[in-house]
């Protein structure tokens, strides 16, 4: 599990984050798969979540 | 090179919401719109759900620190659906709550309702606000209707940029309302079910035309560069569900305590109450090969005795600035509800009952793969294909005489195929 405080310690400068600024490396830059995803395994599991909100908004569960 | 402003957009996106947003893309001018589309189809064995889905998605920047978002989601379904009786020796006959009609299910199959058929539509906007370089707010609507379903919800969060912005804070909450309104009203829980043949069975005892329910939802969540190269995100969530939370279509077999043989149905009934925990992380590391690695982990549990693990991992190889394949692997396994039955042999004292297969205990594992290549005029196309395939008990313990040689576990498998077309317009 990671330390929050060691995580606060880590600082990348601005001028260091090209790699970090690229589209791939958005942690939704799949947003349109994983919401997808997201009602997917809801209409078919019983959890639910995670990412984001509870999900639902359909009477597929 | 990239300028300052260009750069905190990027980086806006990178340590991006945890809760359901998508920031547009800073290539976008001010005055374009970022679309998304999606096309998804999805088909399970045996003539089971077949889907087709489409989302459109549409952003743009109304000033430099304002941006809306609009998504349109149409989902068709057909397709049959268990029906949550148990398979047994002789053939069974019952009436389709969603169609008005009969079936028949032969002996050994799982009764699956082929009279299943939706339509649902929905709408969601949001709009992101930078109030300052620490602090973002987002608030957003989202409608959704089917023939008997209806949703309305609101949700907001808040993001806050510490250490210079290798550290994001979100913290979010949404409230929704859903209403059912199911074909021949809400039936009587545990209620005896009349067949086909009989009178009784077209009087429609009904409790109701309609139930509601609320879902109140609240998450926290931190999202920590954590090198030039690697960024991580672990979150907490919390929801309380609070209403009708009953499938109306769903019944339950009673059996035999001795043969295993069917006797009769009755109607299922699940708590009004269900309250949801969830922990979630996430990793995304960019190799000095170029590709990235981003696995994910869920730990879930909740008040009706589910508990879940899941666990999912992208590798995206780039094969150039233009062209990537991301292969895809996806682990789930939960533990059954509470009152999770593959039938009944006593109902002496019963409240609550569901044989509902996706309340059971099972496993399921999704593997596939994504490709996509982006185009001279800097659209995208991509295009995934995934295989989902559910495992559970086929042969539990406490089977009964003819049960045993059964199937009582009624696992989906699907094929599910997508494609995304994205551009600016």
């Amino acid at each position: 599990m990671l330390s929050i405080s060691a995580c606060s310690q880590v600082t990348v400068k601005p001028w260091q984050k090209g790699i970090l600024a690229r589209g791939d490396m958005a942690l939704d830059s799949d947003a349109q798969d994983l919401s997808i995803d997201d009602h997917i395994y809801f209409s078919k599991e019983s959890s639910s979540g995670g990412r984001g909100f509870a999900g639902g908004g359909c009477g597929c569960n | 090179m990239m300028n300052n402003n260009n750069l905190n957009k990027l980086l806006a996106l990178a340590s991006c919401s945890l809760i359901g947003t998508s920031v547009s893309a800073s290539s976008v001018k001010a005055e374009e719109w970022d679309v998304k589309n999606a096309l998804l189809l999805y088909s399970e064995n045996d003539d089971r759900v077949q889907a087709l889905e489409t989302v459109t998605n549409l952003s743009k920047e109304i000033t430099e620190d304002n941006n809306i978002t609009i998504t349109l989601t149409t989902d068709v379904l057909t397709g049959a659906s268990p029906n949550g009786a148990s398979p047994s020796n002789i053939i069974q006959t019952f009436t389709s709550p969603s169609g008005g009609s009969t079936f028949l299910t032969q002996p050994g199959q799982t009764p699956l309702d082929d009279a299943f058929k939706d339509l649902r539509l929905a709408i969601s906007s949001n709009w992101n606000r930078t109030i300052n370089r620490v602090v973002s707010t987002n608030i957003g609507l989202a409608i959704s209707h089917e023939t008997d379903y209806d949703s309305l919800g609101i949700n907001t969060q808040m993001v806050f940029n510490t250490h210079q912005k290798n550290t994001t804070w979100q913290i979010g909450a949404s409230f929704s309302k859903d209403e059912s309104k199911p074909l021949g009203g809400i039936p009587i829980p545990l209620l005896f079910v009349f067949p086909p043949n009989n009178q009784l069975s077209k009087m429609g005892f009904e409790l109701s035309d309609s139930e509601s329910k609320t879902t109140f939802d609240i998450n926290i969540g931190v999202t920590q560069v954590l090198g030039k190269n690697t960024i991580g995100q672990i979150g907490l969530s919390y929801s309380d569900v609070d209403g009708y939370q009953t499938d109306p279509y769903k019944i339950l077999s009673f059996i035999d305590k001795n043969t295993g043989s069917t006797l009769f149905y009755i109607n299922e009934n699940r708590p009004d109450k269900r309250k949801k925990k969830g922990l979630f992380a996430t990793i995304k590391h960019h190799s000095s090969n170029g590709h990235i690695v981003n696995p994910s982990f869920r730990y879930y549990t909740d008040d009706w005795g589910i508990d879940s693990f899941t666990f999912d991992i992208k590798y995206r190889i780039n094969l150039s600035e233009k062209n990537f394949i991301e292969p895809k692997f996806r682990y789930y396994d939960q533990s059954a509800a509470d009152f999770y039955f593959h039938s009944l042999s006593d109902i002496d004292g019963l409240e609550i009952a569901s044989s509902d297969y996706r309340l059971a205990e099972f496993n399921a594992t999704t593997v596939g793969f994504k490709v996509g290549h982006k185009m001279s005029n800097q659209s995208v196309f991509e295009a995934r294909v995934e295989y989902y395939s559910q495992h559970g008990n086929d042969h539990p313990s406490d089977a009964i005489g003819i049960q045993q040689g059964l199937d009582l576990f009624a696992e989906v498998n699907a094929v599910i195929v997508q494609f995304n077309y994205n551009f600016t317009w």
